[in-house]
């Protein structure tokens, strides 16, 4: 019997290696994805070292040089200045922090909710769960920016309300996705097992069931990144989020709206670094994606 | 005809998600800080009235009764007044609701007209060099910010190029067209309004382009991958050794199973371009819904975000109710099931 | 044995994976006669449908390969002919049932959509929409082509075909869409038949209808039949020449009954073995799997499972030899006497 059970377990060893290999070859093979970690991960740093980056520290804030305002972009300032002669270069590698924190913290948060409720309604009770997948369907049947929107509406703009008007919008795709997987699981044999055997049932729900539910979960929350920037980029832009002096790249765009066409460079930078960030986190999504074999939209 | 028991079937479901969005919205209506009467009537207020104005408003009774009276403002189309056109929100959406309808349905009709050929291409020829140009065009679809989409495009059309107007629905110079339906393209056409027509048109391109470009990216990306999952299936196998013609089976066999998830999320779209809305309708001053949310919004004009919060909701219900009729149409499996 | 109407000369066919190339098909040769059923033995994974792909022109390539050999049938070399050529003789020349009949109808149309269009449009490279509407409006044509249709349901022993039509797949049961498929394979009145384990997905008793109806259709409309199946049980009941396909290689060849009474290969003999019998209680099967396509044995294919292997099986191939009269196989045992 003991030998056995080593067996498969060195079985079982030898096939977690060879996925782990096959997964650096379907990645290696994949250029576009280790282009997408690449571009990310420099934009991470840039905004993490923004002081140490910046040209210009001080123009993050409220800095003003009406003698250096509307400079096209040059090698004193290779992105340019804006109406208050602050250098956008230093504002993006401040305002990226703003921006990209929200994305990070959105789909985060939004799934651990998400997927807490899709267990407990999958595993716990018939009642509660019915519960919670009906609230699940109605949030899921408004777009969620429009509730974000109305939650920013009830409790005035500011980046901390967009991540938390975002963030609670965000989990009903995971509760629905956990909810099915557990429903499929709960009567598969291991899981009955570890329950015959006397596992709790809460232990049984993270042990056994959760990590099933999690190759969906890791690409969706990657790709969902990328849609928490554009969405908290959009509000940014409408006004709802930081408020004027404090950099943030969908702000940016919107404050050099009124000095086009001539001073195009406020307006168009900080939107490049928008497209970056998200079409980086979507290279990472796809390649993910093909890696792990999982359709998510 | 079990169709029709379908149809009936969904038609009870859209009932209770239209009522329980209601309550949603109207408990994040009623979280709002302070008093609704003392909002309204400003803080020099004598107390006399604001509790006269709680009375008529009903804010003394229990919740579940304020709720009923909410629900039966609505029926008659009262709202509540805005605080931005001093006029019943009912009112202000009727008037920019078919302005964002319009602007809706032609991206959605964008996004579909292109979005369709080029996943099914994209699938068939998986791998080719159309394959990878339409996965870069779906990736950037995703990847762009569609505020900034907008105003790009109104620096090279507009201001560059100038083949295109800056903003609003039709030109100054010319007056809209007579009102039938509220979409100035049809109105103008129905009138044989050609001048309407064509400024109507020119103004509504690229906010439908910028619109547009999200949702053709997914439904080239969906399509692609139906396309793939299906072509070497058992069915398409079959077909094609007994002698089925090749353009045939992809044209029609392909086609229609791996389209039916498009379909499903075709709604889904259509209502996020409503939302997606609130950007680009403010970036090309667009005299729509959108607008006037993120209006209401950025001026706490509380009656309106939750009218906008609920033409928007009905909107995606209604879509997506829409879109189960055709499900149930083209899918079989659904409609017996 | 009559001239053959399909003759596959020296295949070979390989597929690129992560690991390398593996090499499915490893130079077969099989011949199936005029008005001849011919069964086709072997595990699932050996390379069954694989060959029947090839046969097809279905194969999806990449990532599979053809390195080598040739398909005849009649005298047009399938492997090398016009793409136009082949479209002619799919369903018209050479039809196929299919494997599992479930799955192999699209779930999203009738059986008369998918029928009708496969009858009026089989043997075409191309269709246009406009021809194809055009011909589809023409209501004579139509009508004609669906009473064909029916005629061949009832062939097939569908009661109401007129009804079955209007049916969805999922409305059908096993038995009933196989039946189906085949009267779809029969359409364009081929003059051989390629089933791909038509009955492993059914049930006991619905097999042996659809054995009988298919024996009996062959013989009425004098059709070749290649039958695939990895039940040797099944064969008996059907061909009369078998072949015994090991993991991508031929390894013997014979008269069904022979090869039942008097199996040389000591892969048949296992297959035999593990054949339930009323008469034995206990169950032999063949120990071990299929071997690595990509790193195969150097010898023959089958050596690390055989019962009496010895060092000279490792590394020399062994060839087809003739033991007996229309009795060939390919293993060691046999070859020293020589």
């Amino acid at each position: 019997m003991g030998k056995t059970n080593y067996s498969t377990k060195l079985i079982s060893c030898r096939a977690y290696l060879e996925s782990f290999f096959r997964g650096i070859y379907v990645i290696r093979k994949n250029t576009l994805a280790i282009v997408g970690i690449g571009v990310f991960l420099s934009l991470l740093l840039m905004c993490i070292f923004a002081p140490w980056l910046a040209p210009y520290p001080e123009d993050a804030g409220d800095a003003i040089h009406l003698s250096q305002s509307f400079k096209s972009p040059s090698m004193l300032h290779i992105l340019g200045t804006d109406q208050m002669g602050r250098d956008i270069f230093s504002r993006i590698t401040f305002g990226g922090r703003n921006t990209l924190l929200a994305g990070l913290i959105i789909p985060l948060v939004g799934a651990s909710i998400g997927c807490t409720l899709g267990l407990i309604a999958g595993y716990i009770g018939r009642r509660i769960g019915s519960v919670i997948m009906r609230t699940t369907d109605v949030f899921l049947s408004i777009p969620p920016l429009i509730i974000a929107l109305l939650v920013i509406g009830v409790f005035g703009p500011s980046l901390k309300n967009i991540i938390f008007a975002l963030s609670i919008v965000w989990w009903p795709w995971y509760t629905r996705l956990v909810h099915g997987e557990v429903i499929s699981l709960r009567e598969e044999t291991f899981v009955e097992s570890s329950r015959l055997l006397g596992a709790k049932s809460t232990r049984t729900m993270f042990s056994e069931i959760l990590p099933n539910a999690i190759p969906p979960i890791i690409v969706k929350i990657t790709l969902d990144i990328g849609y928490a920037i554009l969405n908290a980029a959009a509000l940014g832009f409408l006004g709802l989020g930081v408020l004027p002096p404090t950099p943030e790249w969908g702000l940016m765009v919107s404050q050099g709206r009124l000095y086009l066409p001539s001073i195009w460079w406020i307006t168009t930078f900080p939107g490049i670094f928008i497209f970056l960030a998200v079409f980086s986190i979507n290279l990472i999504g796809d390649g993910l994606r093909d890696l792990l074999d999982v359709e998510v939209m | 005809m079990r169709f029709r028991e379908y149809l009936l079937r969904r038609l009870l479901l859209f009932i209770p998600t239209l009522f329980c969005v209601m309550v949603l919205v109207f408990i994040l209506s009623r979280m709002l800080p302070g008093d609704p009467a003392r909002l309204a009537l400003g803080p020099d207020a004598p107390m006399s009235q604001i509790s006269a104005l709680r009375y008529s408003l009903g804010l003394d009774k229990p919740i579940h009764i304020q709720f009923l009276i909410f629900l039966e403002n609505l029926l008659h189309g009262k709202m509540g007044l805005s605080l931005l056109t001093n006029r019943d929100v009912c009112q202000d959406v009727v008037q920019f609701y078919p302005a964002s309808f319009e602007l809706a349905l032609v991206s959605m009709t964008i996004a579909m007209a292109i979005g369709i050929p080029l996943g099914i291409v994209s699938g068939i020829k998986q791998n080719k060099w159309i394959d990878h140009l339409s996965r870069v065009v779906s990736l950037f679809g995703v990847s762009v910010p569609r505020f900034w989409l907008a105003i790009i495009f109104i620096l090279v059309f507009s201001f560059y190029m100038r083949i295109m107007p800056i903003s609003g629905r039709i030109g100054s110079g010319i007056p809209p067209p007579a009102h039938i339906t509220g979409l100035y393209l049809i109105d103008s056409l129905v009138t044989l309004n050609i001048p309407a027509f064509v400024s109507s048109l020119k103004h509504i391109i690229l906010p439908a382009i910028s619109l547009s470009v999200s949702p053709l990216a997914q439904i080239v990306r969906l399509l692609r991958a139906g396309i793939i999952e299906h072509k070497r299936a058992p069915y398409v196998m079959m077909v094609k050794a007994n002698g089925m013609p090749e353009d045939l089976i992809n044209r029609k066999y392909l086609f229609k199973i791996s389209f039916i998830p498009v379909l499903s999320i075709i709604g889904l779209l259509f209502a996020s371009i409503i939302a997606m809305s609130f950007v680009v309708e403010t970036v090309f001053s667009w005299p729509g819904i959108g607008r006037y949310g993120s209006n209401a919004v950025l001026y706490a004009d509380f009656n309106a975000i939750v009218g906008v919060t609920i033409v928007a909701g009905v909107t995606f219900i209604i879509a997506n109710f829409v879109v189960d009729m055709f499900y149930g149409y083209f899918d079989p499996r659904i409609r017996y099931g | 044995m009559t001239s053959p109407i399909l003759s596959i000369k020296n295949l070979a066919v390989s597929f690129n994976t992560f690991e390398g190339e593996a090499k499915v098909i490893d130079h077969i040769n099989l011949d199936v006669g005029e008005k001849e059923t011919v069964g086709l033995v072997g595990e699932t994974g050996c390379g069954k449908s694989v060959t029947l792909k090839t046969i097809l022109g279905i194969l999806p390539i990449p990532p599979g390969k053809v390195t080598n050999g040739q398909i005849l049938f009649g005298d047009k070399n399938l492997l090398t002919l016009p793409t136009k050529e082949l479209c002619k003789l799919r369903g018209r020349g050479i039809s196929l049932i299919p494997q599992d009949p479930l799955v192999s109808l699209n779930p999203v149309f009738t059986i008369k959509a998918q029928f009708l269009d496969l009858a009026m449009r089989q043997g075409e490279e191309h269709v246009s929409r406009i021809n194809y509407y055009r011909k589809k409006l023409n209501k004579k044509q139509t009508q004609q082509v669906v009473k064909k249709i029916i005629t061949m349901l009832q062939k097939v022993q569908i009661p109401d075909p007129e009804r079955v039509l209007e049916y969805y797949p999922y409305q059908l049961s096993g038995g009933m869409a196989q039946r189906i498929l085949i009267a779809i394979s029969l359409i364009g009145s081929p003059r051989l038949l390629l089933a791909d384990e038509p009955t492993t997905a059914l049930d006991v008793t619905v097999q042996k209808q659809i054995i009988t109806l298919l024996k009996k259709i062959a013989e009425d409309s004098n059709l070749s039949m290649l039958y695939i199946t990895h039940n040797l049980g099944v064969t008996r009941k059907i061909a009369k020449r078998v072949y015994i396909m090991y993991a991508g290689q031929i390894v013997e060849m014979g008269n069904v009954r022979e090869i039942f009474n008097e199996p040389l290969h000591p892969y048949t003999s296992g297959l035999i073995n593990a054949l339930p019998k009323i008469t034995r209680e206990k169950f032999n099967g063949i120990d071990g799997t299929i071997p690595d396509y990509v790193h195969p044995p150097k010898g023959c294919r089958f050596y690390p499972r055989c019962p009496s292997a010895d060092e000279s099986c490792k590394n020399q191939r062994p060839v087809m030899i003739e033991v007996k009269e229309n009795h060939f196989v390919a293993c060691r045992l046999f070859q020293e006497g020589r």
